[in-house]
């Protein structure tokens, strides 16, 4: 049985359809990648997982929980967690205060403190940072303190979306660094990404999203020998 | 002449501190729902007739009305946020500014139907104990108030800065989606907000019912000067707030003093038109 597993699953925003009919799968511990140009619905189809989206029709299926009529904080504390692009760290909070945020959902104070560590041994940048505003950290920094505070309620799948949005070439390094290490830890981790090749190369699984609708799936390894993905989002 | 001037600053700062607990909760509802509510001003109007019915009906006293008034209001506020406002969160402000204006009318004209016009006052029992100091006098009244909304100033502040609720509150206010994706129950912290606003209002209007006067149209004036004090703070911040509000009853406490008492409601907003002609900025600077 596949960890995640969305079936026909539909959404829109007024009348405007921004998912048609979306199927996929994760195995668990698989790198799954999504990818496609902006406004075919990627952000959509993780909205709609995390609960922040109501999606019109379709299952959403995850260790054998049905998620698409549940809230957000509840879906966050049955394993499963979002970190949004653009970062959206809070702002005028300090870096502690974000993570320790991140961590509402787990009511154990002792894991809260493990959890603490964990990133600060993970991510040095932010124990450094600890007392400073998330708003003046750099692009980067903002974005390991994204990351990290996705992982504070230790999830069993983390969303991923844009993580390398806007960020220096060794900073994308970085992101895929930490993916991988994510992943060895059992995590399974679904990738939206607009840097194809980076997320052909980091997964074992991509989809294709178009318009609303998936277009191709399969190994990561083929799709990238694939002519119609090498032409439309490889640039080859 | 000076010892008026400080007679005036004196009760001016007390003006402002009950001004703060008024704006802050006003401050907090727009801040963390993106709302309006000019119907705060009936929340302080309707803690200060529970404040005052608490005391002639139950026979309580004043501190213990006091409470009663503040967590009646809180359970009131809540019940009117998941009622009134729930179904319009997320829409644009005019929104909220039309609803709550509607609901601040027929607030007001509910109690005036039912409570009369007469204005009442609250007795708190301390308006007879009187200091004087250099030449200042002040009424354990006045003093109880003064002390009474610091320490609610401050409890709130602790609340919002220290607690996982007031975290919660902050990072709805900064990013409501980043809140709701980490976990954040938005629709507790919503109710909470709107608790604690309808209780600091109405510690306010029991201690203002106490000072002047309880009547059903006594919100009307209060919640524009606490719009004109949260346009003064710039929104979401609480110490912003609290500086503008005593400005403000510093201003009002002042010009009635020295100008003409008649126009004292006048000045707030003649202060927030001068600040509109050369300070557009706001008074705390930038966004």
């Amino acid at each position: 049985m596949p960890h995640l597993k969305v079936e026909s699953l539909s959404a829109h925003y007024g009348r405007v359809q921004a998912l048609d009919n979306v199927s996929l799968e994760a195995e668990k511990g698989s790198i799954v990648a999504l990818i496609g140009a902006n406004g075919a619905g990627k952000t959509t189809l993780m909205m709609s997982l995390s609960g922040v989206l109501t999606p019109s029709t379709g299952t959403i299926e995850f260790e054998g929980k049905r998620l698409e009529r549940s809230s957000p904080e509840q879906i966050v504390s049955w394993g499963l967690s979002h970190c949004p692009e653009g970062r959206r760290v809070w702002p005028k909070m300090t870096v502690l205060e974000n993570l320790e945020m991140g961590a509402i959902s787990v009511t154990d104070k002792s894991k809260v403190a493990e959890r603490l560590e964990w990133s600060f041994s993970t991510f040095p940048i932010l124990a450094e940072r600890r007392r400073q505003m998330a708003g003046s950290l750099s692009g980067g920094e903002q974005q390991m303190l994204a990351i990290a505070r996705a992982l504070m309620p230790s999830p069993r799948l983390l969303m991923l979306d844009e993580p390398s949005l806007g960020l220096a070439p060794i900073m994308v390094e970085k992101v895929v660094d930490i993916v991988r290490e994510i992943r060895s830890t059992g995590t399974t981790v679904l990738l939206v990404e607009q840097n194809a090749f980076m997320a052909l190369s980091l997964s074992d699984y991509t989809y294709v999203l178009e318009t609303g609708k998936i277009r191709l799936f399969g190994p990561s390894a083929e799709l990238m020998e694939n002519d119609e993905v090498r032409q439309a989002y490889l640039g080859v | 002449m000076t010892t008026v001037f400080f007679q005036q600053v004196l009760n001016g700062v007390i003006l402002g501190c009950i001004y703060a607990l008024i704006a802050l909760g006003l401050s907090l509802v727009f801040g963390i729902l993106e709302m309006t509510n000019f119907a705060h001003g009936e929340f302080y109007m309707l803690g200060a007739f529970m404040a005052l019915f608490s005391m002639t009906h139950l026979g309580v006293p004043f501190f213990v009305a006091l409470l009663i008034a503040m967590l009646g209001m809180a359970l009131v506020s809540a019940l009117i946020e998941r009622m009134v406002f729930r179904p319009i969160v997320g829409k644009p402000l005019i929104n909220s500014m039309l609803l709550s204006f509607g609901l601040s009318t027929a607030l007001a004209n509910l109690a005036l139907f039912f409570f009369k016009a007469d204005p009442r006052k609250i007795t708190s029992g301390l308006a007879g104990v009187r200091f004087r100091f250099w030449g200042l006098f002040l009424t354990g009244e006045r003093l109880a108030i003064l002390i009474l909304s610091i320490i609610l100033v401050l409890g709130l502040t602790w609340f919002i800065q220290r607690t996982r609720m007031g975290k919660a509150m902050r990072a709805v206010a900064q990013d409501r989606v980043a809140a709701q994706l980490a976990g954040v129950n938005v629709k507790r912290v919503y109710s909470v907000t709107f608790a604690i606003s309808g209780a600091l209002a109405a510690a306010a209007g029991t201690m203002v019912g106490a000072m002047f006067f309880v009547s059903p149209e006594m919100g009307f004036t209060v919640v524009l000067k606490s719009f004109v004090i949260v346009i003064l703070a710039g929104a979401g911040r609480i110490r912003g707030v609290i500086l503008a509000a005593v400005l403000i009853g510093l201003v009002e406490s002042l010009g009635g003093g020295f100008i003409s008492y008649a126009y004292k409601d006048a000045y707030p907003f003649l202060l927030l038109v001068l600040l509109f002609i050369f300070k557009p900025e706001g008074l705390m600077g930038g966004a």
